[in-house]
């Protein structure tokens, strides 16, 4: 049953909206005029992705950035489990990221949900 | 994760940065699609999208010159060659990258 849940106004190119479909959750996607609806919670940590960053089709996860493909919701980027700074971390923290490491490799990363997504005049629709 | 996907996302990531830089990926399609390949492998086993035919020295300051697209950190040599060094990239006004050499920075009397 398609269902209108925002306006083309709503979402900038390059944006992400917050949707309820239904008992489900569900990040909205402009890229470039064109809509997709994933699942909202990252396939990692369940991050709320709708606070991420879309570029083009890639959606990256803000909390550990995961990458996924808003088209099909496929997973395009593990996690970033590696510190990329610049100086050197203090033993305490780097003893932290080390363990977090190790967990966060243990855990699957699984693709998002997806919902076919259509514009009617100045509406988007989900089909639930 | 399949290589081919990640490779379809770097190019997806890659194609605006260097648009404002005056690059585009070369219109050697085979070559793109190996390149950013190894790109996706080496993201996956060392963290990072780095250059595929760079060395990576384990120095933070010189590795992270290297990370794809690396053409801010060696713009007066890339400019000189129109290309990037691994042929990922070349000036935005050319058609047949197979006429662009690759040329080491000293030999052009330009620092690495």
């Amino acid at each position: 049953m398609w269902t209108e849940v925002a306006k083309v106004g709503d979402i900038a190119a390059g944006g992400l909206k917050f949707v309820k479909l239904g008992g489900a959750q569900a990040a909205l996607a402009n890229c470039d005029g064109t809509f997709f609806a994933v699942g909202r919670r990252c396939g990692h940590m369940n991050a709320p992705l709708d606070q991420g960053t879309l570029a083009g089709f890639v959606l990256t996860c803000p909390l550990h950035y995961a990458q996924f493909d808003v088209r099909d919701g496929t997973v395009l980027a593990y996690p970033l489990d590696r510190y990329f700074g610049a100086e050197p971390l203090p033993a305490a923290a780097r003893h932290v990221l080390d363990v977090e490491q190790r967990l966060q490799r243990k855990i699957r990363v699984d693709g998002l949900a997806t919902w076919p997504v259509r514009v009617t005049g100045e509406s988007i629709e989900v089909d639930l | 994760m399949a290589h081919e996907a990640r490779s379809a996302a770097l190019r997806e990531l890659f194609a605006p940065l260097v648009g404002a830089l005056g690059y585009k990926f070369t219109p050697d399609q085979e070559l793109a699609d190996f390149l950013l390949e190894q790109e996706a492998v080496l993201e996956e086993t060392k963290g990072a999208p780095y250059c595929p035919c760079q060395v990576r020295t384990h120095r933070r300051e010189h590795d992270m010159t290297i990370v794809c697209p690396c053409i801010p950190y060696h713009r007066a040599h890339f400019d000189a060659m129109r290309r990037c060094w691994c042929g990922l990239f070349v000036h935005r006004d050319v058609t047949d990258p197979g006429d662009l050499p690759q040329i080491a920075a000293s030999e052009l009397g330009i620092e690495g």
